[in-house]
C-alpha cells in the first residue's frame, strides 16, 4: 500500500491532529501574551479578553503558516506523521512553497473540499485536483525526492506494506 | 452369802481395794509407764542393788575428784599417774589408797546386801510361822493400820510432791545447765565428737526446702538495701554479653511473643506525636538523596525507549486500521456509485512508471 493515494479516514483523522496542534498553540499563545501582561503589570493583571474574530483570524493564519511550513519541508504536518502519509506533487516529488501555501489556503478556507476524496476515484480532494498534488501511503521518515532525483516509487522500501 | 463374805474380808484386802484405784487412776494420769511397768523385784535384790549402785556412783565420784584434784596440782606429778593408769597398772600414793579403800567398801557392800537377803528371809519365815495372840496380834494390827493410813495419806499426797518437785527442778535444771553448758566449748565438743559429714548425709534438703515458705522470706528482705550495696559495674565486667547472647535462640523467644497484643497496647498516635520529624528531615541530604537515585536511573534513555516501542506500536496500529477503513469506504462508495473494479489509488507517479515500463 506504501505509495497509494491515500483514503478518507487516514487523511480526516490527519486533518483533526492538525486542528487539534494549532488549537493547543494557540492557547499557548494566549497564556504566553496573559503571562508577558503579569509580568509587566503584575497589579492591574486581568486576563486578555477574547475576541472571537481575532481568535479567529490568528487560528487561521496560524493553520495556513502550519500546512504550508509542513508540506513545503517534509511533505508532511503532525498529524500526516502520525498516519503516515505525505502530500507531494503528482509525480511524488515535493510540493513547491507556493503551491503549498496555496493548497493550505484552500484547506483553511474551504475545509470540507476534503471530502470528495470520498467519491473521487482518484482518491482527491478538491484542494488535490485544483493544486494539482496527490496525498500518498509514506510511513517512512525520510524526505520526498526532489524534482531531479529518481521518483519516489521506484525507491524501494524496507517494509512490507500492510 | 456375798454380805456376809464382805464381813470376812480381811482389812488389808480393804485397803488394797482402796488403793487399787489411786494407783490405777494416778499412775495413768501421771507417768503411764509405770503401770504397765513389770512387778517389782523382791526387796532383797532392790536393797542389794541399791548399795552397788549407790558404792559405784561413789567409786566414780571419788575417781573424778581424785582426777580434778591431781589436775589442779599441775601437769608434771599427773603425767606419771596418769600414764599408769592407762596401762591399768599399780598406782602408788593416794590413789592406791583410795583404790583400796574402795576395794574393801565393794567388799564390805556385797557381804552386806547377802546378809540383809539372808535376814530378810529368816525374819519372813519366823513372822510366818510363829503363832499369833491376842497381845502380839492387837499391836500389829493396830500398827498395820496406822502404816496402811500413812501409806494411804502418801499415795493421795504423792501427785502434790511430784508437782513440786518437777517445777523445782524445772527451775534447777536450767540453771545448772547454764553452768555446765558455760564451762563447755560447745563448739569443740561438736567438732570433735559430733560426725557432720554424716548428719548432713542424712538430712532430707528437698523436704526442708519444702517447709520454707520463700515468699515471706523474700517479703522480709530489703532488696534495694541489698542492690545498692552491689558493685554492679563489677558484675557486669565479669559477663561475657557475647557468650550468652549467643545462646539465647531469639526466634524462639520471639515466636512466643503476642506481638500483635503489644501492638495494640501501644499509643502509636502518641509516639508519632512525639517524634520530630522535621528534625529528621532536615538532616537527611535530600537533594544528595535526589541526585543519587536520578543518577542511577537513565531517565531519559527509559523514557525515550518506552516513547520509542509505545509510538511504534500505537502509530503502526492506527495507520493499518485508518488505511483498513480508508479502503473500506472506497469500496462502500464505488459499490453504492456502481463502479467496476478497484478504485484508482495508484499514485499519478507510480501510474506513469507501470506507463513508463517495458
Amino acid at each position: 500500500m506504501q505509495g497509494r493515494r491515500a483514503g478518507v479516514i487516514s487523511r480526516f483523522l490527519a486533518d483533526a491532529i492538525d486542528l487539534i496542534v494549532v488549537l493547543a498553540s494557540l492557547a499557548a499563545i494566549y497564556f504566553v501574551i496573559a503571562g508577558i501582561r503579569f509580568l509587566i503589570r503584575p497589579r492591574a493583571f486581568s486576563w486578555p479578553e477574547l475576541s472571537a474574530l481575532n481568535l479567529g483570524t490568528l487560528g487561521w493564519i496560524l493553520l495556513i503558516a502550519y500546512l504550508t511550513l509542513g508540506w513545503a519541508n517534509t511533505g508532511r504536518t503532525f498529524g500526516k506523521t502520525v498516519l503516515g502519509l505525505r502530500v507531494v506533487d503528482l509525480d511524488g516529488t515535493r510540493l513547491p512553497f507556493w503551491r503549498s501555501l496555496a493548497r493550505a489556503v484552500l484547506c483553511a478556507a474551504f475545509p470540507i473540499g476534503l471530502f470528495w476524496c470520498v467519491v473521487s476515484s482518484q482518491n482527491a480532494s478538491v484542494q488535490d485536483l485544483i493544486v494539482r498534488s496527490e496525498v500518498v501511503y509514506d510511513w517512512e521518515p525520510r524526505l520526498p525526492v526532489d524534482h531531479d532525483a529518481p521518483r519516489f516509487a521506484t525507491v524501494p522500501t524496507g517494509r512490507s506494506p500492510a | 452369802m456375798p454380805d456376809r463374805g464382805g464381813d470376812d474380808v480381811p482389812p488389808h484386802n480393804e485397803v488394797s481395794r482402796v488403793e487399787e484405784p489411786i494407783r490405777s487412776g494416778e499412775g495413768a494420769r501421771i507417768v503411764p509407764l509405770r503401770t504397765a511397768a513389770p512387778p517389782p523385784p523382791p526387796f532383797t535384790e532392790l536393797v542389794a542393788q541399791s548399795i552397788r549402785i549407790a558404792v559405784g556412783i561413789a567409786t566414780l565420784a571419788t575417781e573424778a575428784l581424785v582426777d580434778a584434784v591431781t589436775r589442779t596440782l599441775g601437769p608434771e606429778p599427773d603425767a606419771g599417774a596418769e600414764v599408769a593408769d592407762e596401762h591399768g597398772g599399780p598406782a602408788a600414793g593416794f590413789p592406791l589408797l583410795a583404790g583400796a579403800a574402795l576395794g574393801v567398801t565393794v567388799e564390805v557392800v556385797r557381804w552386806g546386801a547377802r546378809t540383809v537377803e539372808t535376814l530378810g528371809r529368816i525374819a519372813e519365815l519366823v513372822l510366818g510361822l510363829a503363832p499369833r495372840p491376842a497381845f502380839v496380834k492387837e499391836p500389829i494390827e493396830r500398827a498395820t493400820g496406822v502404816a496402811e493410813r500413812l501409806d494411804a495419806r502418801w499415795r493421795e499426797q504423792r501427785p502434790h510432791d511430784e508437782e513440786a518437785a518437777g517445777d523445782f527442778l524445772r527451775l534447777l535444771v536450767p540453771q545448772v545447765a547454764d553452768a555446765v553448758l558455760d564451762q563447755l566449748d560447745l563448739n569443740e565438743l561438736v567438732r570433735t565428737r559430733v560426725e557432720i559429714d554424716r548428719l548432713v548425709d542424712g538430712v532430707d534438703v528437698g523436704r526442708v526446702v519444702e517447709r520454707l515458705d520463700l515468699d515471706e522470706i523474700v517479703a522480709r528482705l530489703d532488696l534495694n538495701a541489698i542492690v545498692q550495696r552491689l558493685d554492679l559495674n563489677a558484675v557486669v565486667d565479669r559477663i561475657s554479653i557475647d557468650e550468652i547472647v549467643g545462646r539465647i535462640d531469639v526466634d524462639r523467644i520471639v515466636s512466643r511473643v503476642d506481638l500483635d497484643g503489644v501492638v495494640s497496647r501501644i499509643d502509636l498516635d502518641a509516639v508519632a506525636s512525639r517524634v520530630d520529624i522535621e528534625a529528621v528531615v532536615r538532616r537527611l541530604d535530600l537533594g544528595g538523596i535526589a541526585q543519587e537515585v536520578i543518577d542511577e536511573i537513565d531517565l531519559t534513555e527509559i523514557i525515550r525507549e518506552a516513547m520509542g516501542s509505545m509510538t511504534n506500536e500505537t502509530v503502526g496500529g492506527i495507520r493499518v486500521q485508518s488505511m483498513n477503513a480508508d479502503r473500506a469506504i472506497s469500496r462502500l462508495v464505488d459499490r453504492v456509485l456502481q463502479r467496476r473494479g478497484d478504485r484508482d489509488g495508484t499514485s499519478s507517479a507510480a501510474s506513469q512508471d507501470l506507463e513508463d515500463s517495458p
